[in-house]
């Protein structure tokens, strides 16, 4: 059957001006115990890790050991 | 709440700084690290007001619940060589230090387990594998976040306290259907769904578990989590373990175990502690 898409906010954002993913970086990704944070490729050619998937539990470990400080948590709308 | 009498509110804002401070660093910080996120958002402070408590957050300290697998003080399961720790064993629940260090405890005892030893041979590794995989062979079907959802939707609308026994066997009833569609037609596309696949089926588990292990218990005991609403309140016999098998059926099996003699002895006035403090309605009127 077909699938739907349902628009959310994401709590996890990442700078891509900071991010260091092209430079081998993986850690926010490595530590996510949800597996929702994936890398892709930007419109300008370098990498940047993003939120693929909407099933962040906010427990912060991306945001903590991000070496550049790049990732931030933010608490959505629905948990205001 | 029980009566219908909240919401249950934490309150503070009658305590020094550096008390609040203090409980403020063990709940933002120990126990759940969003939680002066959380309070920041809504613009909530606990030097200011009364909090409104939800269910799920009223421990104001972590440590109220015991179930999950059965182990022993190294954090043995019933199968040699295989540990349980954390929140998923029977011991206390929902804080980092417990886990820590109860993890501990099956790491040292499971080095000394392993010296001198092979791996085991593993039968089952064909049908698990078919079970494991069985989501990626259809070409369409129920995604597995729908059936977590609901099957977390039972759970919440028909297993919570007060436990009624005519709406948990609605839970049973219902869950047994969210198995046959999750078997017959849960359907992923990557590896990501795979892996929410075989939570769901855990998710499942849990849920039938948990839904079997309350019909089992039929001793109404300390306040709200165990109201077995068909059942009075029975001092004598609820102290005890009650252990959960897979039957011969593969249904739920269940028996009952004592408890063994504590390590530290808890006074006599002491042991119906949970029961003195709450206030009375005539105390609280006096105030």
């Amino acid at each position: 059957m077909p699938l739907a898409q349902t628009a959310t906010t994401v709590p996890v954002v990442v700078d891509n001006a900071l991010c260091i993913t092209n430079k081998g970086c993986t850690v926010c990704v490595d530590v996510c115990p949800l597996d929702v944070l994936r890398i892709v490729e930007t419109d300008d050619g370098t990498k940047t890790a993003y939120m693929k998937y909407d099933e962040c539990w906010y427990c912060m470990p991306c945001e903590a050991n991000c070496p550049t400080n790049a990732v931030i948590v933010n608490l959505t709308y629905l948990l205001k | 709440m029980q009566g219908d009498k909240g919401p249950v509110y934490l309150k503070l804002d009658h305590l020094a700084e550096e008390t609040v401070a203090e409980i403020e660093r063990g709940l933002h910080i120990v126990e759940r690290p969003t939680r002066g996120h959380f309070h920041q958002g809504r613009g909530t402070d606990h030097r200011n007001q009364m909090i409104e408590m939800h269910i799920s957050a009223i421990g104001v300290c972590a440590g109220d619940s015991a179930s999950g697998i059965f182990v022993d003080k190294h954090a043995r399961t019933t199968i040699p060589g295989l540990y349980a720790t954390g929140d998923m064993a029977n011991v206390l629940h929902n804080y980092m230090l417990g886990v820590f260090t109860n993890g501990a405890f099956a790491g040292l005892d499971a080095v000394d387990y392993i010296a001198d030893r092979d791996f085991a041979s593993f039968d089952d590794a064909e049908v698990e594998r078919v079970r494991v995989l069985a989501p990626t062979k259809r070409d369409d079907g129920i995604p597995p976040n729908q059936i977590e959802y609901k099957t977390r939707r039972l759970g919440n609308d028909y297993l919570q306290p007060h436990k009624v026994t005519a709406r948990m066997a609605l839970a049973q009833q219902r869950l047994e259907e969210v198995r046959e569609d999750m078997e017959n037609g849960m359907y992923v596309r990557n590896d990501h769904e795979l892996m929410r696949a075989l939570e769901a089926s855990t998710i499942l588990d849990c849920a039938d578990m948990a839904g079997a292990a309350s019909m089992y218990r039929t001793e109404s005991r300390w306040g709200l989590y165990h109201n077995r609403v068909d059942y009075a309140r029975d001092d004598e016999n609820w102290f005890c373990h009650t252990i959960l098998t897979k039957g011969d059926d593969g249904k739920p099996a269940h028996r009952k175990q004592h408890v063994e003699p504590y390590i530290v002895e808890v006074d006599d006035d002491e042991k119906d502690a949970y029961y003195k403090q709450r206030a009375s309605a005539s105390s609280v009127a006096a105030e």
